[in-house]
């Protein structure tokens, strides 16, 4: 029996969210990731290796994200990329969902107080 | 270089599965974002990896599912049977020796204490008030000895 792991698992942390964010827009390698994430955050989150492949690692077991080798390069520039599934794109659809409900609420609450202050 | 040494040790370390897949990798990026990024940021990083590919439990297999799975029927030869019913009966006896009451367990013996009578002569509040009381008991042992002596005359 498959479970939606979509649905299982709670809010993403923030790592795997950028790097589902990151695959989100092209197939990139490790260090394609990794300066992407860093862009997307502008410079606010880095990921390491560690955190990287550790995530990495995690998403391939969902069936979130799959690897395979590049074969237009050159054996010794030859690297492995990584690219979203159908799944993953609808775990990351799924959390920014929950985090737009999130913001909803924030913002009216906010407001809220505004008005009785 | 002692760095990627160093990095290397600890990719090392991570467990096999997870190093044959990614360690080449992990070692291209250390190399690639050791200018941007602290050299104790890379360390600390795979460290924090390594702790978690130990401690990550996905490596198990999935042995539930295949545990309550249904049982074809055509699998149930006689010898499987016989030995289900002789597992089921090893544990049933277990089960049953668990059961039980416990039994009491053999007493040690008995020992005595033999405890030398001594005078309490510490009970007194002053120095001269336990001298005398010392003189007191001296003077009744000499008196008791004395009287021995004297029966045996």
């Amino acid at each position: 029996m498959k479970t939606d792991q979509s649905n299982a698992t709670g809010p993403l942390s923030a790592a795997t969210f950028y790097v589902l964010l990151a695959l989100a827009f092209q197939d990139l390698h490790g260090y394609g990731i990794i300066q992407e994430v860093s862009r997307l955050s502008e410079g606010q989150y880095r990921i390491g290796p560690g955190t990287l492949y550790d995530n990495l690692k995690k998403l391939m077991n969902l069936g979130w994200a799959e690897d395979y080798e590049e074969d237009q390069l050159s054996a010794d520039e030859r690297r492995r990329m990584y690219r979203l599934t159908a799944a993953g794109r609808t775990a990351l659809r799924a959390d920014l969902g929950r985090m737009k409900r999130v913001l909803r609420i924030a913002d009216g609450q906010i407001a809220g107080e505004g008005r009785e202050a | 270089m002692i760095k990627r040494r160093i990095y290397q040790l600890l990719l090392r370390m991570h467990p096999p599965a997870f190093r044959e897949r990614f360690a080449d990798e992990m070692l291209w990026l250390f190399d690639e974002t050791l200018g941007d990024a602290g050299l104790f940021e890379l360390y600390t990083d795979a460290a924090y990896s390594l702790v978690k590919q130990h401690t990550a439990n996905d490596s198990v297999p999935p042995s539930a599912p295949q545990l309550f799975q249904a049982v074809h029927v055509g699998t149930l030869s006689t010898t499987r049977i016989f030995q289900a019913g002789a597992v089921a009966s090893l544990v049933m006896i277990g089960f049953m020796k668990l059961l039980q009451p416990p039994l009491p367990l053999p007493q040690p013996p008995k020992t005595y204490v033999v405890r030398r009578y001594v005078p309490d002569i510490c009970s007194g509040t002053n120095f001269a008030s336990r001298t005398i009381r010392l003189h007191q008991i001296r003077r009744t042992h000499i008196n008791r000895l004395a009287a021995i002596v004297e029966e045996k005359k």
